[in-house]
This record gives structure tokens, C-alpha cells and sequence, in this order.
């Protein structure tokens, strides 16, 4: 990046209330056909519980979060120029026609910022909102300081993605700084391959089934796993390595200097399958998350961040490179000296 | 905010439906009644009517018009950019058209963005995210944004209470570059009061209200305004005029082409009165026959005020839109 632009404080909410992922398997439709190599996905998935929202609305979530990254930072909300959300799930309220971004800045009292939320990269929006709002950082003398939000509450039954991973329901935030010497953030790179657009998808009101006996399926993520399997799967690690490697071309460092890789909670044979086809050393990827909250969206890159710096995994000085894929279909590397 | 000026629209290219509808057949399918004080107040004799599907083909349409008449193909792209305001065919922000157009245009050096909550003032918000994003990237050279608006079917009297405004259909595309000559970007300025941020929504449709999903009437944009009459509208898009002009080093006095929204003939007003701008009548030719496209609007606008050799080399432009209260903008642009 030109000029220096680092994440001054980031954090997570989880909300309290928790359901085993026999709970969630109780509930939802999911199949119980053998995947390839003969997993079970609900044996082998490596996650015991996730977080549900229950009466707690998906920006309220983003509230929680963003209030506690604004108390680690330590600055009064009204420093703030500029506040971004990268939700990629259903919103309290129909997108791009509303944002939870206004409701974040109000509840903060951010009264000086100027709000949006970018709606693309699945959970690779991470990576795509970062991109945009460092240039805009790095564009202007009056944006010093920088909100980026998400807030995910799955819909009633859709926390099951069989055969992908089952979703947790969280929020979090991240505050960039211009000038800020610690995490800095030294490449972001993401890619978009568009004629994966409809592999996964939400399928919206319009589309609603009144006969439908799940009620809200209209609102479920719709996954059409057979060109998941022939389509994604075949460019997902080329796709990785090409943003990675463009990232670590832009930060200018070597693979082998990377010490560690926050990649998302899925699924335990998706992080093996992370590890075998980049070559990476498993202990680099930090994946402690996945037994106690499942996958959390486009917020498994600050959640597993900030839980590595908070365990010690990851200490001060450290290469960190944070990578994911996203529906839509999206990829996206960051890479951080922290 | 506001971003410096390094970067230009290139091209622009909207697409309409063939086929108007007028306000009076419009308000009486959608059972409002129209009276004169209404009329009066809209300013908008007819509207475009697409199919509620035809979004996506309306945006390639005038996607591809844009990249042709700038010389570029798809694999020129680096950034496609929604600044779409109505929902789409898939829920958004799950899917987005902009990866579908990705993939028609064989865009496939280009990532996407998109973004939510601006209204009309989308236009400013994918405008100065562009802009600022190839300004501060040597490899990214060229960006395509677009929006591509239609009406919920049976929602084009918004609200019918009290009508501020009529949908129309339309999409419209526009190329920036590092390498434009023209119509320049000189800043953008941008503001949001998150406590307008629910002046503008659709009630249903998303996670709020999901136990009424029978419930076909909350799937209705509405607009609160008993709440937007609240917001200091005239006022902030007077502070960001100002702005704009202070960073960019500008005198407003000379600016020779002000466009607006076609939201309404009273809104037109409103917002010329802010700068004291005389009405043109290429933009409430286009309210009259078209409506309320969103951010086409401005795109159109545009286009319509620089056509014909009615703008010259040089000629200053400003482009304001209120968004409700909640998010307003301003951009200064330079022929």
C-alpha cells in the first residue's frame, strides 16, 4: 500500500446463547449421504457448537462489535471519517436499497463519517472492502481513521451450508489508522471469476414459494453443489495461490517468510485440503476456531485474527497473510505485519 | 470526503425500456388517486417499464455501449462497480449483478464492488470508491460502474399516501479512467446522519419481519416523509457544494451545469435553489418522460446537459443528490 495504513483495534461478538452441532442437525434438513472420500458431514466437520442470535437483530450484532473495537482503540467515535460495512448475508432489511452502516454510525455517535456498506465478495468481502477503503484512505488527507463492520444472524434453519460448513451467527469490526505502526496492512489483493455468480445464492422474496412448508426458504443460502464440485472446487486453490502470490509480490516478501495464515473455519477437511494443495504447514494455519463456532462469514478473518494475537500465536513483528474464498464466487489474501 | 482529482468518466451509456407508461395510467393500476397538486408537484408525465427481470439485460446493455464507445473490452476492466438501489434477481449482498456482468462482459480482470444504503447518492459513493481505488493502484487503469434499477412490481407511486416521486425502469453504465480527458473528476464530498438511515427501505423481504413473510405489502419501497421532511437536505448539499469547491480549489459561481435527481419537479427545485441554478430544460425533459431511475438519473442527466456541444472544454459540472437525509453527496467535475 502507499503509506502506511494499520488496523489500530479489532474485535468480535459472539452472542451468549450457543446450540451444539447436534442441535443444529436436529432441526435442519441435512442429508446424510457420504461426501467424496468417504466423510461424513456430520462426523467429520470438526465443529461442536456455534452461536445463535435469537432475538438479537444482525446489526445489532455489528453494534456490539463495533463498540468494542471503538473501546480497544480507544478513541472517541467521532474521530471516525469513514465507516464501511462487509456483511454478506441476509441484512435486517432488503440491500442495496439499506445498509446496517447508518445504524452502526448512529448508535456510535460517529456523527463526522460518511457510511456505506459494500455488498460483493461473499465472504471474501473482507478482503474487497479492505482494498477500497485503504485506496480511499491512501487517496485523501481528511480520512485518517476508518469503522469496517459486519454483522451475520443466519435465518431461521440455514445454519447448516451441508455440504460446506454450518455458520455461526456474530458480529465484528475493525478500525484502520492511517499512520498506525502495528498490523500494518502491506498488500490486499482479491479476485472475482462472475460465471460462478449463481453457484451460491439467496434466492430473495420475489422468488418465495407460498407453498413451501419452510417458511423462509426464500432467504436460505442456495447452493447448487454439483457445479460447486465441477466448477469451484477445480479453480479454488489456483485462485488462492493467485491472489496470494500477488499479494505477497505487492507486500514483497517470500512465501517462506509468512508466519502465519488465517484462513476460514469451514470445515476440517477443508482446511487439510488448504494446507496439502498450498503446501503449507499446518501449524501456520491457525484453525483453533472451528471446534467452538463453526465458520462466521466474511468475520472468520478477524475473529481468528484476533483470537491468534489474543492466545499468543501470533506476536508483534510476525508476517501474517489472511486468506479466504467467498460466494460470488470471490478470493482475497491480505497480508499483515503486525 | 472528498478525492482528488486525477481520474475521469471516459464513457456513459444508459438503457431504457421502449415501452412509457403514463403517471395517470400508473397511479390508477396502483389504485392512487392523482390530483392536481400531485401532478403539479411530480413534474413527471410518463415512466420507463421494463419487465421487474430485465435489470440485468438493461445493465449489459448499457455497459457494453459504455466500453464500446470508450474503445476498451471487457478484459480492459479492472473494477466493475454496482451502484444499483433497488433489489436485484438474487438477494443482495449473497449475490450481486456485477459478478453476472463480469462474466457476459469477459471482465475477467476485474473484481467487483458494490454498495448499499446510498440511494441515489450511490452514484457519488461508486464514483469516488473508483476514482480513489485507480488513483492510489498503478494497476488498476480502468474501472465500469453501473446500476440497473426496476420497480417492485405494483411499487412504482412512492408512497401512495403522500407521492414523492414514480419509478421508472433503466440502467446505466459509466468507464473511469486515469486516462480521461474530459469530464474529470475533481472531488467527490460525502456525508451520512445514520438517523435517516430507515427513511428509505423496503419493510419486508429481509431478516425483519420474517414471521409476516405472507405478508406481500411490506415488500414495498417506502419512503417515511414525516422523517425526510426532518432532514437538513438543502442544507447539507449547500456544506458539501462548499467543501467540494474549498478542497478542489474552485469557485461554485462559475460552475455552468448543475444536475440533479429526477425525483420530482419540487425536488428539482429545492436543490437549485441551493446554488441559485436555473432550471434546464434537457433534465426536466427527462423527469417528464422518464421518472425516478435512481442513480440513472444522474447518468442520464449528464449526458443530456453535455450534449450537443452544450457543454465546452473546460466547463465545470456539479452533481448533487441528498439521499434522503442519509446519505448526500457532491461531485465537481470538469468537461
Amino acid at each position: 500500500m502507499d503509506g502506511q495504513i494499520g488496523i489500530l483495534a479489532e474485535a468480535y461478538y459472539l452472542p451468549p446463547t450457543r446450540a451444539s452441532i447436534d442441535e443444529v442437525f436436529g432441526v435442519e434438513d441435512v442429508p446424510t449421504d457420504a461426501l467424496a472420500g468417504g466423510l461424513d458431514f456430520r462426523r467429520d466437520i470438526g465443529i461442536e457448537s456455534i452461536h445463535v442470535a435469537g432475538e438479537e437483530t444482525a446489526s445489532g450484532l455489528s453494534v456490539k462489535a463495533a463498540k468494542l473495537a471503538v473501546e480497544r482503540a480507544a478513541i472517541d467515535p467521532s474521530e471516525i471519517d469513514l465507516i464501511v460495512g462487509f456483511t454478506s448475508i441476509a441484512e435486517d432489511f432488503v440491500a442495496p436499497t439499506w445498509s446496517a452502516a447508518g445504524v452502526v454510525q448512529h448508535e456510535l455517535g460517529a456523527s463526522r463519517a460518511f457510511v456505506t456498506s459494500n455488498n460483493t465478495g461473499g465472504c471474501a468481502s473482507y478482503h474487497a472492502t479492505l482494498s477500497a477503503v485503504c485506496a480511499v484512505m491512501a487517496s485523501s488527507d481528511s480520512i485518517n481513521t476508518a469503522l469496517l463492520f459486519a454483522g451475520d444472524k443466519a435465518p431461521p434453519l440455514n445454519h447448516a451450508y451441508y455440504p460446506v460448513t454450518v455458520v455461526c451467527d456474530g458480529g465484528s469490526a475493525l478500525i484502520l489508522r492511517k499512520g498506525h505502526p502495528r498490523r500494518v496492512i502491506l498488500a490486499v489483493e482479491a479476485a472475482t471469476v462472475g460465471k460462478l455468480h449463481d453457484v451460491l445464492y439467496a434466492p430473495g422474496y420475489p422468488h418465495r414459494d407460498p407453498t413451501d412448508p419452510c417458511a423462509n426458504r426464500w432467504l436460505h443460502m442456495t447452493g447448487d453443489y454439483q457445479r460447486f464440485n465441477e466448477e469451484v472446487i477445480p479453480v479454488n486453490l489456483f485462485m488462492f495461490r493467485k491472489v496470494m502470490r500477488a499479494a505477497m509480490k505487492r507486500a514483497g516478501v517470500q512465501p517462506d517468510e509468512i508466519d502465519h495464515y488465517i484462513y476460514p473455519t469451514f470445515s476440517s477437511w477443508d482446511q487439510r485440503a488448504f494446507c496439502e494443495g498450498m503446501k503449507i504447514d499446518p501449524d501456520k494455519v491457525y484453525t483453533r476456531g472451528l471446534g467452538p463456532h463453526g465458520h462466521l462469514q466474511e468475520t472468520d478473518m478477524v475473529l481468528n485474527h484476533v483470537d491468534a494475537e489474543a492466545d499468543g500465536t501470533i506476536g508483534d513483528g510476525d508476517l501474517v497473510m489472511l486468506t479466504t474464498n467467498g460466494a460470488g464466487f470471490a478470493w482475497g489474501a491480505t497480508i499483515l505485519r503486525q | 470526503m472528498t478525492a482528488a482529482g486525477s481520474v475521469g468518466i471516459l464513457a456513459t451509456a444508459c438503457s431504457f425500456p421502449t415501452e412509457t407508461r403514463s403517471v395517470a395510467d400508473v397511479f390508477a393500476a396502483e389504485g392512487v388517486e392523482l390530483s392536481d397538486v400531485t401532478t403539479a408537484r411530480l413534474g413527471i408525465d410518463s415512466v420507463t417499464v421494463g419487465d421487474a427481470e430485465a435489470g440485468s439485460e438493461l445493465a449489459l446493455d448499457a455497459a457494453r455501449r459504455a466500453l464500446a464507445d470508450a474503445g476498451l473490452v471487457g478484459k480492459d476492466v479492472h473494477l466493475i462497480v454496482d451502484y444499483t438501489v433497488l433489489p436485484q434477481h438474487f438477494l443482495v449482498p449473497v449475490w450481486n449483478l456485477g459478478n453476472k456482468l463480469q462474466h457476459e462482459l469477459e471482465a475477467t480482470n476485474a473484481f467487483t464492488l458494490g454498495f448499499s444504503g446510498g440511494g441515489t447518492s450511490s452514484f457519488h459513493v461508486a464514483l469516488r470508491f473508483a476514482a480513489d481505488m485507480i488513483a492510489a493502484n498503478d494497476r488498476l487503469r480502468t474501472a465500469l460502474l453501473f446500476g440497473a434499477d426496476t420497480a417492485i412490481p405494483g411499487n412504482r407511486v412512492i408512497n401512495p399516501d403522500d407521492p414523492v416521486t414514480v419509478l421508472g425502469d433503466g440502467a446505466s453504465a459509466m468507464v473511469l479512467s486515469a486516462e480521461a480527458e474530459r469530464d474529470v473528476i475533481l472531488g467527490t464530498e460525502l456525508i451520512s446522519d445514520g438517523a435517516f438511515h430507515d427513511v428509505c427501505t423496503i419493510p419486508g423481504g429481509a431478516l425483519a419481519h420474517l414471521g409476516q413473510d405472507d405478508r406481500a405489502d411490506l415488500y414495498r419501497l417506502r419512503i417515511d416523509t414525516a422523517k425526510l421532511s426532518a432532514a437538513p437536505t438543502a442544507a447539507t448539499l449547500e456544506r458539501l457544494g462548499d467543501a467540494v469547491a474549498a478542497r478542489t480549489g474552485s469557485e461554485l459561481s462559475v460552475v455552468k451545469h448543475f444536475v440533479f435527481p429526477n425525483l420530482s419537479a419540487a425536488d428539482d427545485a429545492m436543490c437549485r435553489a441551493v446554488w441559485d441554478a436555473a432550471a434546464s430544460p434537457a433534465i426536466e425533459a427527462n423527469r417528464r418522460l422518464r421518472g425516478h431511475v435512481q442513480a440513472t438519473d444522474l447518468v442520464a442527466n449528464l449526458e443530456s446537459v453535455s450534449a450537443d456541444g452544450a457543454c465546452a472544454e473546460g466547463d465545470l459540472l456539479l452533481v448533487g443528490s441528498h439521499g434522503m437525509g442519509f446519505t448526500a453527496g457532491v461531485t465537481l467535475l470538469r468537461h
